[in-house]
């Protein structure tokens, strides 16, 4: 059973890869570009040297960490697709503990816990809507997006916003709540260690932990979980938090290791191209790492397509879609598939 | 009885993975014939009603459906040639009325609204002589015994050529048996040929023409009904070794003292509003068997969730106690001791898509006893899980393996290897604790339920299989629309809770 679910997501994969670069051809040849050159530059432009390669890097680490809190919050039965607003309270809250406190050393400690809380805290309103009103957290992590996005809108161009006045933009975080890069030089910084580690605590607090099964178990089936004595309305809390943590995590990072300031529309779409992300890995903690490499990829890709090949980088979004579409085709054809194959004597 | 079989298995197998499920079968059932696949768990009897019926490919052999040879590539396909299958695990969806299910069943909703499907359902449940009660209510709001009902209303409009039954009376009460008997019966003078796969001796003996016995997947005898009986049955069902006799009736002190359970004014309504559980009082006190028998759906599922302490606000009210601490929800329910076999186990029990180890660990005190600290260690817990399922001979005993993956029989046995294999336990509520298992394993479940007894736990027992609570109860009580009538130590149980049970049986 196991060998088989690892079989077909390699196969998943693959054929996700194909009608990626499939359209991705495609879209030249409408363009009127040259198929290989665009195909070449998708490439090239992502994996081909050691800058493309750091600015591949530089879109995974928000990706790895929000597709794990969106894979974490769906296992647990927690239907979070709210990750985008708690990214961006994330980088709200970091920017906030970054600008307005006195630099201190090690204030970056700060900086990432701020945004981590934040953005827990922004998910648990939803978890506290779902367990004392019993309101569907997909309406309400949807609806705190909006509320996110025009709080980081109405702090830039208030109290948040740069002491010069001149732009919708927050001063710049004082070094020593920065993350500093990984190589001296290099592109990529600290933020790449940090989201491996978080990714793998994840996955191994969800398979070797209580906790992880309990969650899994009432993500699976509430009333089995239930009648095992589990707390799972205290779980379904904490799977709210911690998925939002996550993502805030995320946010802090992009200010702290990236950006280095908080401006409108910071990091735009990762928090939905985290739900694409946990569902091309099928919700497997580990999948996401690869998940993740593969949408950063195609997603800088895009961009060296658009310089070298003259082909509209919108239509790697289009690409992304396609594949999706795809993925969760195959996933229905595995149900499918599973389902005649079930042994039973 | 003569002509072409409707049926005609020739050397027909199937393996999963490394088991070989069935092994050449060779196989021909007449029209009109009623034919009885007896065989324990894992025997591979429901894996040969799925080949016939479409619901699996064969990997060896062949089979002939009314003289032709065939290979059906869906189970649609199968149905609209006639072969129909009654699964032990209903195919219902349970958020649509009965009515949708019946219209789903016969191809689709259509554009009839709710009066139209309502009429139409009550039109097949006529054509098949069946009492549907309202058409209109829910799946999720009926019983186990009426799902059945409807599963195997389903499978009968329009009339099939073969009918395989997998375990059809699992859920029945004894007169509601012998009402799906009269309908096999029927169909069967009507030249349907029906194969009725079953572990129950009796059933074979009472209902069928002719019975098959499987073992490992191999007929290991065949005859006449008259040529067997059931002593013949049960040694050529087990194989080598001692056949397994109902345990002898001792008689034992039955303890009595102060209750460990106890039950006061319980009060339960359903979504609808509608009464399920009336003002019920009960106490058991430690060691003390008290059994529950009744037709299924007159709130017995709703007084053994209420004990296990899913108890919904508004809906439920009355105090229950367990060891002398109130049960407000299930995880003080376990906290305080409780053991918990419930009636539907691939709703309240099991978690299909989980493996058989996260499976065990799905009770608090399991769950501590692996990870006292949190930490789940993967060596440990796989032998710990291990030991546990082999000890209820759960096939295969594979730790990895998904829960889902597993036969009915062998679901049933690691809920029973979580449930009661272990030594804290305070009370055991068993809701049809030995569904789905065969004569060993069925044996063995009443034998550890005994010696829980016998070390002190207090048992409520509920079951639709009187049988089994004649065997083991101390105390015996009837469930009739949601209150408990006694039954005297001094009367002849079985005629009285017979005649309790057959009396809601014919007002409902």
């Amino acid at each position: 059973m196991k060998g088989h679910r690892i079989v077909w997501s390699v196969v998943a994969a693959l054929v996700a890869l194909l009608v990626a670069v499939g359209f991705a051809a495609l879209a030249a040849v409408l363009a009127g570009s040259d198929p290989t050159a665009t195909a070449f530059a998708l490439v090239s432009g992502s994996v081909g040297s050691s800058e493309s390669l750091g600015a591949m890097v530089l879109v995974l680490i928000p990706l790895l960490l929000t597709g794990v809190g969106v894979a974490f919050a769906f296992r647990s039965g927690v239907l979070n697709i709210g990750a985008e607003g708690q990214f961006l309270m994330g980088a709200l809250a970091a920017s906030a503990a970054g600008v307005l406190v006195p630099a201190f050393s090690g204030q970056v400690v700060l900086v990432l816990v701020a945004g981590a809380v934040a953005g827990g805290l922004w998910a648990t309103i939803a978890g506290l809507y779902r367990l004392v009103r019993g309101v569907n957290e997909v309406i309400t992590t949807i609806l705190l997006n909006f509320i996110a996005l025009y709080l980081v809108s109405w702090a830039v161009h208030g109290p948040l916003q740069e002491v010069a006045r001149s732009y919708p933009q927050s001063d710049p975080l004082p070094a020593s709540a920065r993350l500093g890069p990984l190589l001296e030089g290099g592109l990529v910084h600290a933020g790449l260690p940090i989201a491996l580690v978080v990714t793998l605590g994840v996955g191994v607090v969800l398979s070797r932990t209580a906790p992880g099964l309990r969650l899994r178990a009432a993500g699976q089936n509430a009333a089995a979980a239930r009648l095992a004595g589990f707390p799972v309305r205290r779980d379904l809390l904490g799977a709210f938090a911690v998925s939002g943590a996550l993502a805030g995590l995320a946010g802090a990072i992009e200010i702290a290791g990236l950006t280095g300031r908080l401006y409108e529309r910071i990091g735009s779409g990762y928090g939905f191209t985290a739900i694409a992300v946990a569902f091309l890995a099928g919700l497997e903690i580990p999948g996401v790492v690869f998940a993740a490499i593969f949408f950063a990829t195609l997603s800088t890709g895009a961009q060296a397509m658009e310089r070298v090949a003259g082909v509209p980088s919108v239509l790697a979004v289009a690409a992304q879609g396609a594949t999706l579409i795809v993925v969760a085709l195959l996933g229905g054809l595995r149900l499918l598939w599973a389902e005649t194959e079930e042994p039973s004597a | 009885m003569a002509g072409v079989p409707v049926v005609e298995a020739k050397g027909l197998g199937r393996s999963f993975g490394r088991t070989r499920a069935l092994d050449a079968i060779d196989l021909a059932i007449s029209p009109g014939e009623i034919c009885a696949l007896l065989g324990e768990n894992g025997a591979g009897k429901s894996t040969f009603g799925r080949l016939l019926c479409g619901h699996l490919a064969p990997d060896s052999g062949q089979f002939m459906f009314d003289g032709r040879p065939m290979r059906w590539r869906s189970p649609n396909e199968a149905r609209r040639a006639g072969a129909a299958m009654v699964h032990q695990h209903f195919m219902l969806v349970p958020s649509m009325t009965i009515a949708e299910n019946l219209a789903l069943a016969r191809g689709g909703l259509g554009v009839r609204g709710a009066r139209g499907l309502a009429a139409d359902a009550r039109a097949m449940a006529a054509e098949a002589g069946f009492d549907i009660g309202d058409p209109g209510r829910r799946i999720d709001a009926i019983g186990v015994g009426e799902q059945q009902r409807i599963e195997i209303l389903k499978a009968l409009v329009p009339l099939p050529r073969l009918l395989v039954l997998d375990e059809p009376t699992a859920a029945l009460a004894p007169r509601e048996v012998d009402v799906l008997f009269e309908i096999v019966r029927g169909l069967a003078a009507r030249g349907v040929a029906v194969i009725l796969v079953t572990h129950r001796l009796t059933e074979a003996l009472t209902l069928a023409d002719r019975v098959v016995v499987l073992r490992h997947g191999r007929v290991v005898a065949e005859g006449p009904r008259a040529t067997f009986d059931a002593a013949r049955l049960a040694r050529d069902m087990v194989g080598a070794g001692p056949a397994p006799t109902a345990a002898p009736l001792r008689p034992r002190q039955v303890p009595g003292g102060r209750a460990v359970l106890s039950v006061r004014g319980l009060r339960v309504v359903d979504e609808r509003g509608v009464p399920r559980v009336a003002g019920l009082d009960l106490d058991l006190p430690a060691g003390r068997v008290l059994g529950i028998a009744g037709v299924e759906g007159n709130g017995q599922d709703e007084l053994v969730q209420a004990i296990a302490g899913v108890q919904p606000r508004r809906r439920a009210q009355g105090r229950i106690e367990i060891g002398g601490r109130a049960i407000t929800d299930p995880a003080t329910a376990r906290a305080a001791g409780l053991g918990l076999v419930p009636a539907d186990r691939q709703r309240d029990a099991l978690i299909g898509p989980l493996s058989l180890r996260d499976n065990m660990m799905l009770v608090t005190y399991r769950l501590a006893e692996i990870a006292p600290r949190g930490w789940i260690d993967r060596r440990r817990s796989t032998q710990w899980a291990r030991k546990l399922l082999a000890g209820r001979d759960v096939r295969p005993p594979e730790p990895d393996l998904q829960a889902a993956a597993l036969s009915g029989g062998n679901q049933q046995r690691l809920v029973v290897a979580r449930e009661l294999d272990h030594d804290d336990l305070v009370v055991l509520l068993a809701a049809e604790p030995t569904r789905g298992l065969d004569l060993m394993a069925r044996w063995q479940v009443h034998a550890r339920i005994r010696e829980l007894a016998a070390s002190g736990v207090a048992v409520l027992l509920v079951s639709s299989d009187l049988e089994e609570i004649l065997d083991l109860a101390d105390d015996l009580a009837v469930m009739v629309r949601g209150r408990l009538h006694a039954v005297g130590a001094t009367t002849d149980r079985r005629e009285a809770a017979g005649r309790l049970m057959a009396g809601v049986e014919m007002e409902a």
